[in-house]
C-alpha cells in the first residue's frame, strides 16, 4: 500500500460545499470583494481556499488541467477521490485550469467559449500568495470597474505575474468570449470575471 | 489477479453481504483498540448498475441501486473502503474499518478467524437453505432442449 495518502475533505460535504459555493458566487458577482474560504484543510501544495474551491466546483463531469508545482501525486489522488474530475493533459480541453500565476498555460489556447455558448469557456483557478483591499509592498494593485462594482474597487494581489496581468488589462478575447479568473489565497477568495475592466495602479 | 487482490475482494464481498447486526456484533471486540480517521464519512447515494446481455453482449443500464460508501484510515496508515448495498451507515463504516485492519499483518489472521470466517459460513448456510427451498419447487419439463445450452 504505497499509494499517495488520501486526506479528509469537507467535514460536512453538503453544507460546506453549499457555503463555499455561496462565497464563490458572491466574489464572482461583485468582482474585487474578498471572502473567507477555508472549510477544508490544506492539501499538500494546495491552500485551504484552493482545496475548498476544488471540492465545490469540480465533479465527474468537469475536466481539470493541473500545472506546475501544484501538480503532485497527492493532489491528483485526492482531487480524483473527492471530486471524481478528469485530469487532462491538453489545457485546451480543460473546463478548469489550476495553477500558480507563473505556471499557467498559454492563455490564448484555452477554451474561451463560442459566440452561441460563451459559457463553454475555461475558468482559471489561480493560487496566489495573498489578497488585500489596500495596496501593499509586493502586491500588484488592480483597480476594477464594471458590472457588480458601483464606481471602482481596489484589489491588491501578491503572486500575480506580468503575463496574467497583461491578459486582464488587455482582454484579447472579444466579449462575450473570455476567461473568468478566481484568485485563491491561503484562506480567502476573490474573482475577476470577464466583464470586469482592470487597470494597474 | 494477484492473490492479495483476490483475498481482499473476498473479504470485502463477505463484509458487504453480511447481515448488519451480525457484522457489528462479531467485529465489536476485535476493533475496540483500533483508531480510525474518517476520510469520507458514510454517505448514501445512487449507483447505476450496468450489465451485459448473457454476460457477453452489449452493455446496457440495468437500473439504479442505493449504495452507502465510506472510507477510513486506520492508525496503521492503511486505507479501508466500504461499499454496501442499502442505506445502513453503520454497516458501511464498519466494513471500511475492517477492510483497513485486514490489510495489516497484526489484525489479518485474528479478524479472519473471528469475523470473516463465521460470516462466510453463515452466508454459505443461508445460500444452501435457499437453494434447498427453491429446489423443491423445481419442475422438469420433458422436452429435448431446455434452452440452457
Amino acid at each position: 500500500m504505497s499509494q499517495p495518502q488520501l486526506q479528509a475533505g469537507f467535514a460536512n460535504p453538503v453544507e460546506d460545499s453549499q457555503q463555499a459555493f455561496r462565497h464563490l458566487l458572491k466574489v464572482m458577482s461583485e468582482p474585487g470583494v474578498i471572502r473567507p474560504l477555508a472549510a477544508a484543510t490544506a492539501l499538500d501544495t494546495l491552500t485551504p481556499a484552493t482545496f475548498s474551491a476544488c471540492q465545490t466546483l469540480l465533479d465527474a463531469t468537469t475536466t481539470l488541467w493541473l500545472g506546475g508545482a501544484l501538480d503532485t501525486e497527492t493532489v491528483r489522488a485526492n482531487l480524483g477521490f473527492h471530486s471524481g474530475c478528469r485530469i487532462v493533459v491538453d489545457p485546451a480541453a480543460a473546463d478548469f485550469v489550476l495553477a500558480r500565476a507563473g505556471e499557467l498555460p498559454e492563455l490564448m489556447t484555452l477554451r474561451a467559449g463560442t459566440a452561441e455558448y460563451p459559457d463553454r469557456s475555461c475558468t482559471l483557478l489561480v493560487q496566489v500568495e495573498a489578497l488585500a483591499t489596500t495596496a501593499t509592498e509586493q502586491a500588484t494593485a488592480l483597480r476594477l470597474s464594471g458590472p457588480g462594482i458601483a464606481t471602482s474597487r481596489q484589489l491588491g494581489v501578491t503572486g500575480l505575474d506580468t503575463r496574467l496581468t497583461r491578459y486582464l488589462v488587455e482582454r484579447p478575447h472579444p466579449f462575450p468570449l473570455g476567461l473568468d479568473l478566481v484568485l485563491l489565497a491561503q484562506d480567502q477568495v476573490a474573482a475577476i470575471p470577464r466583464t470586469t475592466r482592470v487597470e494597474v495602479n | 489477479m494477484t492473490p492479495d487482490i483476490a483475498r481482499r475482494r473476498h473479504w470485502m464481498s463477505v463484509l458487504a453481504q453480511a447481515p448488519t447486526d451480525t457484522l457489528l456484533q462479531l467485529s465489536e471486540p476485535a476493533i475496540a483498540d483500533a483508531e480510525f480517521e474518517l476520510i469520507r464519512a458514510p454517505e448514501i447515494g445512487l449507483v447505476q448498475v450496468r450489465a451485459r446481455a448473457g454476460g457477453t453482449g452489449a452493455a446496457f443500464n440495468l437500473g439504479d441501486m442505493t449504495l452507502t460508501r465510506c472510507v477510513v484510515r486506520s492508525h496503521f496508515g492503511t486505507t479501508g473502503h466500504g461499499q454496501v448495498a442499502g442505506r445502513s451507515k453503520p454497516h458501511a463504516l464498519r466494513a471500511a474499518q475492517l477492510d483497513a485492519l485486514l490489510q495489516t499483518p497484526q489484525f489479518d489472521a485474528h479478524l479472519h478467524q473471528r469475523v470473516i470466517e463465521p460470516l462466510e459460513r453463515q452466508r454459505q448456510r443461508a445460500r444452501h437453505t435457499e437453494q434447498r427451498d427453491v429446489e423443491t419447487t423445481r419442475v422438469d419439463f420433458f422436452t429435448l432442449v431446455r434452452g440452457e445450452d
